[in-house]
């Protein structure tokens, strides 16, 4: 199988091999033509320019955290894309051509198409820096629509930072506006909820019954010490305090029927059944914090003072209070953010380097950037190659000449009784005995190498230059 | 040089450098009566009727003795004559008369003929008479040297003139030459001629080992060929390698075929020139 398929590539190999002065001839041809297209070529030159856009915008700095939007406002795809459109493209167009608007409509687009596809941008690395590139065959003209970008681009930012400033401000009070509406809204439900449920149910602080822990213990540590300066040591107030002080924190997390809370109850009551009670001829300072502990834990029982609500209205007034939270919290924020958006905007409004730096300005290329000759014509090489074997492949399969005696036998269904081989000392040489054949090749030769040379020199102004400083030397020396 | 006698037989003067090889003299009470052709025992004859000692064709091919090429023309040697063995083809068309052509000049029909003369060398039974039939470029009169000299044409139109003043001996024993003779617009119609067919005849009546290998014009470029056909057991249809196209073959075959009889496997065989090494191995027909 793989035989027989190697057998068909020689075939076909010896075929193009016959057809070998064609290959010689089309692919020469390809390569002239081909070369004198490259050579032709008009130099193309490239001048850029690159813009910093910083990502920072004020509306950007604005909505961070409070929007999900708007993250990607100020980044230069968007200015790209913004930047590059037909409106300001046709700017571009007008200045560089002003008779464009006498042209007809579709001469106009066209003009801009052309114009567009000539700018490109440098994708972004995603450091803000957008590059603006532009090829034509005058440096100067790819210089100047460069140059022109650049100031359209310095123009649209400038309106842009101007509108974002407004937006920003816009957006901050609107925000601001609609928070301190429900935050109103929300304190007026709680204030009527504490109104219809406020005799009834008091809404118990932590806060106040923290506090009142807090003077229970000081109070006993007080009547302690004053025990202790009169003699009468009192080791159970200690206890006490620590236990009330317990009780305290377990209450913060449980309900009073938890065993722990319980537990801790009972033994407290026990140590104050314990106490001695007051005695005639105690110290005064003894007397006033006895007053004082009385004192402390009336107020702790006030604050510990915690009616029995209906569930619906618990978790109604827990709701209300989240509520209220969550508004005021967020209003907050937004509103140290607008100092803050003011502070910025005042920068960012002041002082154009903020938003933009052109940080290289439109270049006066001296040297051409393309076309790329090399490539075009190691290209070319190829194609020619190609070319000259196909067109060979292509005639020896249309004239249908045989290489195998097999091809002739299926061909005609004729025996084919022998194959008589030539070799080269057996070839009779007919362009070696016919010297009009030789003379023909010779010459064809000659005028292929005469017409490469030829059009290499014309088209080549590298080759044209080299030629005239080396007549030039020349011409000195024969001066000389 | 001899200034020769002049032959009266023939209306036309031989060519002026027509030189007997020997350089022996004739004198006229040597000339003959001139007479149709009637055997060939005197093949051999170094002497026209007339006299004038014949020259010798050279057969002769480049780098011959190389010996894969010999091998080559060795088989198709012997297929043509297992079909002579074998009687294949018609009975009106003799297999020992051999036709070499090809569809369009330059594939290499003169160099098979020559080859396969000197293929015969070794057969020892069989002599061989080479005609060159080829009016546009007697290729095979020119190669043997024998350009100019009094051939075929000159015979076919001139009772006068014998067998034996048309065949040429030749440099190697068994291979007789006839020359294509003077070009004549009348061409086709001389080979088509009864005297052509009388010519053949001759020739095999004298010897069943006689064989005429006939050199003709490409089929699309002579005319004659066809007819030459006509007489032909055997045809042998030259094709080269990479030069010959298939719609020549076509054309040439469809000629043959609608005016020259059938062309089916027991009268034609192609032969396959120029490849350079012979890199298919030699193969023997189907139907040898």
């Amino acid at each position: 199988m793989v035989g027989a398929v190697l057998t068909l590539l020689y075939d076909e190999m010896v075929r193009i091999w016959c057809y070998r002065w064609t290959a010689i001839i089309t692919g020469t041809l390809l390569f002239l033509i081909g070369a004198a297209y490259v050579m032709r070529m008009p130099n193309v030159y490239d001048s850029w320019a690159q813009i910093y856009i910083s990502k920072q915008t004020p509306i950007t700095q604005a909505a961070s955290n409070v929007s999900l939007v708007g993250n990607e406002y100020g980044s230069t795809y968007v200015v790209q894309k913004t930047i590059l459109n037909d409106q300001n493209l046709r700017k571009v167009a007008q200045q560089l051509n002003p008779s464009l608007n006498r042209l007809t409509p579709g001469a106009q687009q066209a003009a801009i198409a052309s114009l567009r596809s000539r700018i490109q941008l440098e994708p972004d690395q995603g450091d803000g820096f957008v590059e603006f590139h532009y090829k034509a065959q005058d440096p100067k003209l790819a210089n100047r629509t460069v140059q022109l970008l650049v100031n359209l681009f310095v123009e649209a930012n400038d309106d842009r930072a101007e509108r974002d400033l407004n937006q920003a401000d816009l957006f901050l009070d609107a925000q601001l506006a609609v928070y301190q509406r429900k935050l109103t809204e929300s304190q007026q439900k709680l204030a009527e909820f504490r109104q219809r449920y406020g005799q009834t149910a008091p809404v118990a602080d932590s806060a106040e019954e923290a506090e009142a822990v807090g003077d229970v213990a000081s109070a006993r540590a007080a009547l302690s010490t004053a025990l202790a300066r009169d003699g009468a040591a009192a080791p159970q107030l200690d206890q006490i305090a620590q236990l009330e002080g317990r009780i305290a924190q377990l209450r913060l997390q449980y309900t009073d029927q938890y065993p722990d809370v319980i537990a801790a109850k009972q033994q407290l009551a026990m140590l104050k059944q314990a106490l001695p009670q007051a005695k005639v001829g105690e110290s005064p300072a003894v007397i006033t914090a006895r007053a004082e502990l009385a004192n402390a834990q009336a107020r702790l029982r006030k604050a510990r003072f915690r009616p029995e609500l209906p569930p619906q209205i618990a978790s109604q007034e827990a709701e209300l209070k989240r509520t209220d939270d969550i508004l005021r919290t967020s209003y907050q924020e937004l509103l140290s953010r607008r100092e803050a958006a003011k502070m910025s905007l005042a920068v960012y409004g002041a002082n154009n380097k903020a938003k933009y730096q052109i940080t290289n300005p439109p270049t006066l290329p001296a040297f051409p950037s393309g076309p790329n000759r090399p490539l075009y014509m190691m290209a070319l090489v190829f194609v020619s190659v190609l070319g000259g074997i196909g067109a060979a492949y292509l005639r020896g399969a249309i004239t249908g000449v045989f290489v195998a005696p097999r091809e002739l036998e299926d061909a005609f269904q004729l025996p084919v009784i022998g194959t008589i081989s030539w070799e080269e000392t057996w070839h009779t040489g007919a362009a070696a005995e016919n010297p009009r054949h030789a003379a023909i090749y010779v010459a064809f030769g000659a005028v292929l190498l005469v017409a490469t040379v030829l059009v290499l020199f014309s088209m080549s102004p590298w080759l044209q230059a080299l030629y005239r400083s080396y007549s030039a030397t020349l011409l000195h020396q024969f001066v000389r | 040089m001899n200034e020769m006698k002049k032959v009266p037989f023939s209306s036309r003067a031989f060519p002026a450098d027509v030189t007997p090889v020997d350089g022996s003299i004739i004198t006229s009470d040597q000339t003959q009566i001139i007479a149709p052709a009637k055997d060939l025992s005197d093949l051999e004859s170094r002497q026209d009727r007339g006299g004038v000692v014949k020259r010798v064709g050279s057969v002769a091919t480049p780098h011959f003795d190389e010996s894969r090429t010999r091998e080559d023309f060795r088989v198709v040697k012997r297929h043509i004559l297992s079909r002579i063995d074998g009687e294949h083809g018609e009975k009106d068309k003799d297999p020992r008369t051999i036709l070499v052509t090809s569809a369009s000049p330059q594939e290499g029909k003169t160099t098979v003929v020559l080859g396969l003369a000197m293929s015969f060398i070794f057969e020892r039974d069989y002599s061989v008479i080479l005609i060159d039939a080829d009016m546009r470029s007697p290729e095979l009169s020119r190669r043997m040297g024998l350009a100019g000299e009094l051939g075929l044409l000159d015979y076919l139109e001139n009772d006068e003139i014998g067998i034996e003043d048309i065949v040429y001996p030749t440099s190697v024993k068994g291979v007789y030459a006839v020359p294509s003779g003077l070009p004549r617009i009348t061409a086709p119609e001389l080979i088509a001629s009864e005297r052509m067919t009388l010519l053949l005849k001759t020739f095999h009546d004298g010897s069943a080992k006689r064989i005429v290998i006939i050199d003709s014009g490409s089929v699309l470029a002579c005319s004659e060929t066809v007819s030459l056909a006509g007489y032909a057991g055997q045809l042998l249809f030259v094709a080269a390698k990479g030069q010959t196209r298939r719609k020549d073959i076509d054309e040439g075959l469809g000629i043959l075929h609608r005016q020259a009889g059938p062309i089916d496997e027991s009268r034609v065989a192609m032969v396959f020139n120029k490849t350079d090494q012979s890199r298919s191995p030699v193969r023997y027909s189907r139907n040898s």
